[in-house]
């Protein structure tokens, strides 16, 4: 309730329908009406365009930042502010040629990862690693995939070739 | 003026990160059009729901790398997100993203979203993406669940570190120097 509205003071009737009266709509003549549009319509626009296009560019610049901020903070690893560790990842096989790691470290990318093959035969690549759960293979000579013998095999093996795991702990 | 003004809005709008978080450009390497596509809408439901999507984006470019047909893909991509969707349903909404993939693993490997719940209650800190992670190597390496389950459960009831849960797959079988499976 407003507190000027006391209702326990008596009214005066000339003021009640003098108020009726005016909360009456006007209505006006077709006349009328035409000349108040075309008068509305005859008015320029274009300087109210700087404030709505500022206005709109405003909102977007916002929506663009706080996207910006989502994604990157979506993307960002599960343990960010874990260190990451030298993983070394090893595998004695009579390559020809060359022997690749792919993993979800690498996007699976055959190219990313070389091993190198030291004297003794073993091939070996060192990459640093956050804590996490990773799957990976090798691939050897371009057309063979090896699992990790060292390494629990992947169990979610969806395309048929094998697949090892490694999980890295936070120290 | 205005349609210079309108031009800009509209190419901030298709430039805006939602557009662009939508199309990742190593599925367009690596993928067909018609497989990324449909990976992509996996990974806007992802989103959308607020569950990971390097699960997804990975185990796509995991198909590519291994010449696996579209619909394959497509398919594995799919198991993957209804298991992280599984996984959160019983972590709960405050599972880090780590979390759920321990625990989408886990359930594939026989867990049940009821043991995965008593594994956040009993793990000290309520980390659970290493025990759970260990859980699924044994399973893995031929264990049989329950019993991979006891040793994993038990070891968090005594309060084991990361380090001792890695510890309990020493109890799997090594395999023999140069007797890993091979794919030709």
């Amino acid at each position: 309730m407003h507190p000027d509205d006391r209702s326990d003071e008596p009214r005066d009737p000339f003021i009640e329908r003098l108020a009726a009266r005016l909360r009456e709509p006007v209505s006006l003549s077709p006349e009328v009406e035409r000349v108040v549009l075309d008068r509305l319509r005859a008015r320029p626009t274009q300087r109210r365009w700087p404030a709505v296009a500022a206005a709109l560019a405003a909102g977007i610049a916002a929506a663009f930042a706080a996207g910006l901020l989502v994604g990157r903070w979506s993307a960002a690893p599960p343990v960010g502010a874990a260190s990451v560790r030298p993983i070394e990842f090893a595998l004695r096989t009579p390559a020809d040629s060359a022997v690749v790691l792919v993993g979800d470290f690498n996007d699976w990318n055959p190219a990313a990862t070389p091993l190198h093959r030291d004297s003794d035969g073993v091939w070996s690549v060192t990459v640093p690693l956050r804590p996490g759960r990773y799957r990976y293979t090798f691939i050897v000579d371009g057309t063979r995939w090896r699992r990790d013998p060292a390494a629990p095999p992947a169990l979610e093996d969806d395309f048929g070739a094998p697949t090892s795991v490694i999980t890295i702990a936070q120290r | 003026m205005r349609r210079v003004i309108i031009l800009l809005a509209l190419g901030l709008l298709l430039r805006s990160p939602a557009a662009a978080a939508a199309q990742d450009p190593r599925l367009e390497a690596r993928l067909d059009s018609a497989t990324r596509a449909r990976v992509e809408a996996a990974l806007a439901s992802a989103r959308g729901e607020g569950l990971p999507t390097e699960p997804l984006v990975q185990k796509a470019l995991e198909g590519a790398s291994k010449r696996a047909p579209g619909p394959r893909i497509v398919d594995a991509v799919g198991t993957v997100l209804a298991d992280l969707r599984r996984a959160r349903e019983a972590l709960g909404v405050a599972a880090a993203a780590d979390e759920l993939v321990a625990a989408a693993a886990a359930l594939r490997a026989g867990a049940t979203p009821s043991m995965i719940g008593e594994m956040r209650r009993v793990t000290p800190h309520g980390a659970v993406a290493v025990p759970l992670a260990v859980f699924t190597d044994l399973v893995a390496g031929g264990m049989g669940t329950d019993t991979a389950w006891r040793s994993v459960a038990d070891l968090a009831r005594k309060g084991g570190d990361d380090e001792a849960f890695l510890r309990l797959r020493e109890r799997l079988e090594p395999a023999p120097p140069g007797a890993a499976p091979e794919a030709p």
